[in-house]
């Protein structure tokens, strides 16, 4: 919020100026910056002019003034994003009347942001959004979904590259049915970031690895700070949480908990701009808490309707299917991983449930292998005697032993652990547990700061009191009077110009109602002064200026985008007030009237 | 509360429960316009591919008769992806239509000018094609358009009428020729009438689905004897070759006269004759014409069999595009081809007429179960190291190799003593070595058709009991009475190969079959055995695995 005083003094001299003719009966002669503001604060410091601004207000301004009031601030191109697919010059006219009527202000960084002397309680309302997330009806089941990207990433052992993330995201696009590759990869990238950034996944040896604790703490955070993570790389401060909540419930009308503090982040547009990215997931509002039971046949799949706040499943299986089940391989590599991650065998049993013995006996195999062999930062190798034996014997290896310490166990070379591990392999050696060590303890402090946010998802269950249940709808009561008014007091050549000022909501006092006062004339041109018409057309191009059009078929106002010519006629391009595009010649137009906006 | 065992995926997979009560029924109805995946224990697995729709329309289901049997049995809503799927792949069968104008050409119609436009715009029909208002076709090249037209998804509705072909005189008997009685089996009944149609237009052509060992042959026999046509069969290999011989003489009222083979060994062309399809699409060199083809298809036909029709090799797609005009039947235990020329069969051959699972045979007791085994077995410290060291290809052959294996034969042919058993191997030395210690035959590909004949005759007669096979002989083995089969070393065939060998193996028969896979542990033999085990799985294989 900013307070009016210091948005006056901020704003540009003609901006000044142009809102003292609008609002002042006399503005001061010569210009003196000082006493306009002085005025213009005194003039909306009354309670019935801030009454009256409020109850002005119709759903479209209203929701504008919502997504401000949830953001704190934004900017123009923020706003009309996030209203797409609105036409922009649409919103722009609205952000361009609030800005007049001192609904919204502009703060230090030049972004839009709500006055500290109205009352906004009775306008913001998450009414108007009502389904408008809903731009697809897909059920896309995010909380599923990141898990088994989780394990893909996981099985995959994958490199901390853009380049490879990406690669594995589109090989992997055929496991999310309802989304296309390219959701597939935005939300693999925003995922695979937001998990880097908290320690759920962690750069070892220049591959991805995950951590077990950090991933339960993870998928145990509400669905709002999920999704707050995506959209803020990890850290899921409070304007991603805002964000996110008001995602959540764009659905839902009814009443909702919102925490809107009172600060704003940096690179909010930044935030707007994910957002719009992340779209397509931030409508999911499944969580599924209880989980059910897995369903497991002998070629090794298994089937979980829903997984719960559990991810031991998705740390030692390979997500196959994300769809209202999803489908999981058990497969040699995701074992061995779930092994690395510290599941055993017993925790897999149980969570594969009654699995057939053909499972078990599998895992098990698996189990005895990764079993004969073990790893220790140093780099130092077990094994049995019988496996020693034949390492002993294997040429390709003997440049990387350092030396045979027993009958069992051998120093290897650090640096080349990726090339023995492969000639291990090579030699029949293929289930090989990870190397452990000191580095896991260093691993584990490096993350720390992706806990602290998280306070901010219980911040933000205050609720507040201000959230209106519907919209307003731009009811003026206090209009008819002042019409009367306005009828008394001007003479008829004047009337006309009140009416439109009245109209176009910059009337809200009798006290503006005086004869002889300067207003701005709206231009007209009627149907029989063609040049007219053409000319007023032309200047409703360049200014950017809403005309009221009066046709056979009716009247509209609209915004003129392009006058264009087809053989002889002449015909305008216009948008109106709904965002949609009318073409209609100018033949036609019977009256066209500029609107104050 | 209704039944409910179906589950549609957004993949366009369905997984369906096999233990709810309305399985069977969901089951039959979903079959006509899905192909079933697999069918381990609990979920069988069905797709719902732009073949399959075409294939149920073509036997008259519409887009809304499929979304109804898929609301029916659904336990959650249709995706929306998968019902517009669906509605938009069945609106496509049926725009584009073969009618008859005369002998020499025929009309190619859309239902309309978008329709029009959009194949005629097609490059490689504009020299094919004359366009004097109707679109003109020429007869001999009804399969290559219907295979152009397919690629661009537009599958055909050919409703020009089948040439009869010169008439033949066959019946099936009540009696085997060998004494035996001979009944049809409903489901085979079933799969020729799914075909016949009652002879209505657009039916008469297509291929049908049936497990390995069911007896596709009597459908071929069954559709012989209704449609009572000179009969051109197409087989894999020469043993199938005999094997139709042995069944057509065994089973019906033709004469030896009446039959003919056309194979390396013989060219002999009669009334009923069957030929391989190498050898219709041999030629001495590739600039050479294919003149056995020319040789074959100057005769009347009335009717084609393609036998194994997966099988059929990509040339004869090509070829047998000039046989469209009569009766067609392909047979096989699955549509899935390696190389995806699924398309081709469905144009050329024709549409999925008729399939059932395994399971569903042996549920109804026409077949005896079969059970298949891993036996794991552990390296000589000696064979260990050598593995270590060698080369990949060389590590598989030393695995597959495992002295340690003979043991364990021995112990499995003591296990079943009395019964007919084959053993399977793929390397020679080892399957000679085999052969060698415990006295047995051994047939090889090398060895004279004649000899391997006598050798499996004497097997079904019982005067044999133990057979070492090698791969390239045991290809289209028909042993009805082996019941044990024993693979000491792996194949590494594509899947269709590992399904069709263990189908050969163990036909129908009443009692219960087994089928063992030798593999060494700690070795890459594993990861084959891995496959093969999810595979024979899906295929509905009861399945152990045994350290010995």
């Amino acid at each position: 919020m900013t307070d009016l005083r210091s948005h006056l003094e901020r704003i540009p001299e003609d901006e000044l100026l142009s809102l003292a003719s609008l609002w002042l009966v006399r503005p001061d002669m010569p210009f003196n910056r000082q006493k306009v503001v002085q005025r213009l604060v005194g003039f909306f410091s009354s309670s019935t002019i801030r009454s009256r601004l409020m109850e002005g207000l119709d759903r479209n301004e209203a929701g504008i003034v919502t997504l401000v009031y949830v953001l704190g601030s934004a900017s123009r191109e923020g706003i009309a994003a996030f209203f797409a697919p609105k036409a922009h010059l649409v919103v722009d006219r609205d952000i361009d009347r609030l800005l007049k009527r001192t609904v919204l202000l502009l703060d230090e960084d030049g972004l839009l942001t709500l006055s500290s002397s109205l009352d906004y309680s009775g306008v913001v309302s998450l009414d108007v959004f009502n389904g408008r997330m809903r731009t697809d009806g897909r059920r896309i089941r995010l909380v599923e979904t990141l898990k088994a990207m989780m394990s893909i990433v996981s099985a995959s052992r994958t490199r901390n590259t853009s380049s490879s993330i990406r690669r594995l995201a589109r090989s992997s696009a055929y496991v999310f049915p309802l989304l296309s590759q390219e959701e597939v990869v935005t939300l693999f990238e925003a995922f695979t970031q937001a998990a880097l950034s908290r320690g759920l996944m962690k750069d070892v040896a220049g591959r991805i690895v995950i951590d077990r604790a950090e991933a339960e703490a993870f998928f145990s955070l509400p669905l709002v700070t999920i999704k707050a993570c995506l959209l803020c790389g990890g850290t899921a401060h409070e304007d991603g949480i805002r964000l996110a909540r008001l995602a959540l419930l764009l659905d839902d009308g009814s009443a909702c908990s919102l925490l809107w503090a009172s600060r704003h982040g940096d690179g909010v547009d930044d935030l707007v701009a994910r957002f719009m990215e992340l779209r397509f997931i931030m409508g999911d509002d499944e969580e599924d808490t209880e989980a059910s039971e897995a369903l497991v046949t002998d070629d090794l799949v298994v089937r979980i309707p829903a997984s719960g706040r559990s991810v031991t499943p998705a740390l030692f299986m390979s997500a196959t299917l994300v769809d209202r089940i999803v489908t999981y391989q058990v497969s040699r590599e995701a074992v061995e991983a779930g092994f690395d991650l510290g599941i055993d065998g017993k925790e897999m049993e149980e969570a594969l449930g009654t699995a057939s013995p053909l499972v078990h006996d599998r895992i098990a195999m698996w189990r005895e292998r990764y079993d004969e062999f073990s790893f220790t930062r140093g780099i130092y190798l077990e094994t049995s005697e019988r496996n020693a034996k034949l390492i002993a014997q294997l040429p390709l290896l003997r440049i990387h032993i350092l030396r045979q310490i027993s009958s069992r166990g051998f120093l290897m070379k650090a640096s080349s652990e990726e090339q023995w591990r492969r000639i291990l392999v090579y030699s029949g050696f293929d289930m090989l547990p990870r190397t452990v060590g000191e580095d896991d303890a260093a691993d584990d402090e490096a993350h720390g700061d992706g806990r602290a946010p998280d306070a901010c998802a219980d911040a933000v269950e205050v609720p507040l009191s201000s959230l209106a249940a519907k919209a307003p709808c731009g009811d003026r009561s206090f209009t008819s009077a002042l019409a009367d008014v306005i009828a008394q007091r001007i003479d008829s050549d004047d009337r006309q110009a009140y009416m439109d000022m009245l109209d176009a909501g910059y009337i809200l006092d009798e006290g503006q109602i005086v004869p002889g006062r300067t207003l701005a004339r709206m231009r007209r041109a009627s149907g029989f002064d063609h040049q007219a018409k053409l000319n007023l057309l032309s200047s409703a191009i360049s200014e950017h200026g809403l005309l009221e059009i009066s046709t056979p078929d009716g009247t509209m106002r609209a915004f003129v985008t392009m006058v264009e010519t087809r053989g002889r006629t002449k015909s305008a391009r216009l948008v109106d007030e709904d965002g949609d595009e009318h073409v209609i010649p100018v033949d036609r137009m019977f009256a066209l009237k500029e609107v104050l906006s | 509360m209704e039944s409910r065992p179906l589950v549609v995926q957004s993949d366009r997979t369905m997984l369906m429960d096999v233990h709810d009560p309305a399985s069977s029924q969901c089951r039959d109805t979903i079959v006509p316009f899905s192909e079933l995946v697999k069918s381990p224990e609990h979920l069988h697995t069905y797709q719902i591919t732009r073949i399959s729709l075409w294939n149920a329309c073509s036997a008259g289901f519409g887009e809304d008769d499929v979304m109804s049997a898929l609301a029916r049995f659904s336990r959650y809503e249709i995706p929306e992806t998968v019902e517009y799927f669906i509605r938009d792949t069945c609106r496509r069968y049926g725009v584009v239509r073969f009618t008859p104008l005369d002998d020499r050409f025929f009309l190619l119609e859309c239902t309309s000018e978008l329709y029009r436009r959009q194949v005629l715009s097609i490059p490689a029909l504009r020299d094919i094609i004359i366009d004097d208002g109707d679109i003109r076709v020429p007869m001999n090249k009804r399969g290559d358009m219907k295979v152009i037209l397919i690629d661009h998804d537009f599958p055909v509705q050919d409703l020009i009428p089948l040439k009869k072909g010169r008439p033949l005189e066959i019946a099936l008997r009540k009696v085997c020729a060998s004494g035996a009685p001979f009944l049809v089996r409903d489901y085979q009944r079933e799969a020729f009438d799914a075909l016949w149609a009652g002879g209505a237009p657009g039916a008469g052509y297509g291929t049908v689905v049936l497990p390995c060992g069911s007896g596709k042959t009597i459908v071929g026999l069954v559709a012989m004897a209704r449609l009572k046509t000179s009969t051109l069969i197409l087989a894999p290999n020469v043993a199938s070759v005999h094997q139709w011989r042995r069944e057509i003489l065994d089973k019906t009222t033709l004469e030896q006269d009446d039959v003919g083979e056309f194979t390396s060994e013989r060219r002999d062309i009669r009334p009923v004759t069957i030929a391989t399809y190498s050898m219709l699409i041999w030629r001495s060199s590739t600039d050479e014409e294919f003149h056995n083809f020319d040789t074959i298809s100057a005769h009347e036909w009335g009717f084609v069999i393609y036998d194994e029709v997966h099988m059929l090799p990509a040339p004869v797609f090509k070829l047998s595009s000039s046989l469209q005009a009569i009766y067609r039947l392909g047979l096989t235990a699955t549509l899935v081809r390696e190389d995806g020329r699924e398309k081709d069969v469905f144009s050329l051959v024709g549409p999925k007429r008729y399939d059932v699972p395994w399971s569903q045979l042996e549920k109804r007791g026409f077949i005896a179960r079969a059970y298949c085994h891993e036996l794991r077995i552990a390296m000589s410290e000696e064979d260990e190291l050598a593995y270590a060291m060698a080369p990949l290809q060389t590590k598989i052959a030393i695995a597959a190799k495992n002295g340690r294996k003979l043991d364990v034969v021995a112990r499995l042919l003591e296990r079943h003593e009395g019964e007919q058993i084959l053993i399977i191997g793929q390397y020679l030395d080892q399957l000679r070595r085999i052969a060698g210690h415990f006295d047995l035959p051994l047939i090889t590909g090398s060895m004279p058709n004649a000899t391997r004949d006598r050798l499996y005759q004497d097997f079904r007669d019982g005067r044999i009991r133990i057979l070492v096979v090698s791969k390239v002989a045991n290809f289209a083995i028909d042993l009805p009475d082996a019941s044990v089969a024993i693979q000491v070393s792996g194949t590494f065939g594509s899947r269709q190969e590992e399904a069709q060998r263990l189908g050969r193996i163990l036909r129908p028969k009443m009692r219960d079959s087994n089928f063992y896979t030798l593999v060494t542990r700690h070795s890459r033999e594993e990861d084959f055995s891995l496959n093969r085990q999810k595979f024979l799985i899906e295929q509905g294989y009861a399945y152990s695995v045994e350290d010995v």
